[in-house]
């Protein structure tokens, strides 16, 4: 009977393992890979370091998504002076290649070359104060060289834009059982219920209470005080209208009766006849000095 | 150049929240339809219901109407002597037409009222006032 394979198993016979091999991760080339030095082990250089890795990522287009980045502080390290060294992944497993490139530069290794996608390598060169990358687009412009051993790598390093799409799946689902919600919310009020509201019937009860009848009744025109009218306004309530002559100026006066709801009286004067009509005398005479203006010019 | 397989991928976070916020509005709308479940009267009908049988009602008690608007109509009659008959009949037309509110009511002088070719005479201003519904 033969024995079923697991996934571990079948990718080391894949990639050529020993069964006491442990795979920890499945090592996948980057489709892109910078590594760079900052000498200085301040704050301000890490924060440099920092910039220049979104500048880098930003002005070569990388996928966001699939970026990965990594700085490491050195100090004694045979080579280079106390720093920082840093790399950006595009792409690939998302191990760190620091560790393994500053071995080999530890030692008489001048150049190290790390294998990319497609048949392309990125070559970096130890340079007193810098490490210099170049890119090989094709094997054959890498030449004979040795390339990392990728396998060799085990610490995995950070994304630069943090992928979290639980937000993102609350909100679809939240709006997704909202729309279900108000869809079956309808279907009760316009099919299964189906019933329209019934008008109250309104009586004017309140009008009718509110009307002075006695008041109204007993009040008359006099000699002086002529009732003009009995009035009614929703803002004002009821209210009678008065106009008063005056025997030895035969002025006339309007006035208003206020009558609340108590039905106290209230006496608001309103305007005088002659002053209405000494309005429209000073109105007429403004018109007619407008007018002799108007031809001069 | 913009990829825009990537713009929409990084741009998750505004996808994420129009869609938080389509959800807000379809809850709510849900919360609001189960809140209030019956369906909203005709307003139309009530309106020219209550404002025909209101100037029927004011016909036959004698008054002259007019229909000002839709919603309101202007009573006025030039016959009367006995003020308590007067308000009697008064009281009787608002408490006829339902859902009808006088806004307005003047006995007197025709100039004072504003009645047309009539020294002395009454007028009522009644507006539709839209009732509760439930």
């Amino acid at each position: 009977m033969s024995k079923s394979l697991s996934f571990t198993d079948s990718l080391k016979s894949s990639l050529g393992m020993a069964d006491s091999d442990s795979v920890d991760f499945l090592a996948r080339k980057a489709n892109h890979v910078y590594l760079g030095y900052f000498a200085g082990t301040e704050k301000e250089v890490r924060a440099s370091v920092m910039e220049f890795i979104q500048a880098y990522v930003r002005d070569n287009e990388l996928s966001r998504s699939k970026v990965y980045y990594n700085i490491e502080s050195i100090t004694g390290h045979p080579y280079f002076e106390d720093g920082f060294v840093f790399e950006i992944h595009e792409g690939g497993d998302g191990r760190s290649y620091i560790e393994l490139v500053l071995k080999a530069f530890a030692e008489k290794t001048k150049i190290q070359t790390i294998p990319l996608t497609n048949g392309r390598s990125i070559s970096l060169q130890k340079k007193p104060g810098n490490i210099e990358a170049y890119l090989n687009a094709s094997e054959e412009m890498a030449g004979d060289v040795n390339f990392i051993d990728i396998q060799g790598r085990s610490k995995p390093i950070k994304r630069l834009f943090k992928d979290n799409y639980i937000f993102y799946y609350v909100s679809l689902v939240f709006a997704v059982l909202g729309a279900f919600s108000i869809a079956f919310a309808m279907l009760f009020k316009f099919v299964i219920y189906n019933e329209t509201k019934m008008y109250e019937l309104t009586t004017n009860t309140a009008f009718v209470t509110s009307m002075p009848d006695k008041a109204l009744s007993e009040t008359n025109s006099t000699d002086t005080d002529r009732l003009t009218s009995i009035q009614f306004a929703t803002r004002k309530g009821w209210f009678m209208t008065f106009q008063k002559r005056d025997f030895n100026t035969s002025e006339l006066e309007d006035y208003e009766v206020r009558i609340d709801k108590d039905g106290k009286r209230t006496v608001v004067k309103t305007t005088s006849k002659n002053d209405e009509k000494d309005k429209a005398k000073s109105k007429s005479e403004d018109k007619a000095r407008g007018k002799e203006k108007a031809g001069g010019k | 150049m913009v990829n825009k397989k990537e713009l929409i991928k990084n741009d998750k976070f505004i996808v994420g929240a129009v869609l938080l916020a389509l959800g807000v509005v379809f809850w709510g709308a849900t919360f609001l339809i189960y809140k209030n479940p019956k369906l909203e009267p005709d307003v139309q009908e009530r309106r020219s219901k209550d404002v025909s049988a209101c100037s029927r009602f004011a016909q036959d008690l004698g008054y002259k109407v007019a229909t000002k608007s839709r919603s309101e109509l202007e009573v006025t009659t030039l016959e009367f002597n006995d003020p308590k008959f007067t308000y009697l009949n008064v009281k009787q037309l608002a408490l006829g037409c339902a859902n009808m509110e006088p806004v307005a009511f003047c006995l007197g002088s025709g100039e004072v009222c504003d009645i047309k070719d009539a020294s002395y005479g009454l007028k009522i201003n009644l507006f539709f006032k839209e009732p509760k519904a439930n």
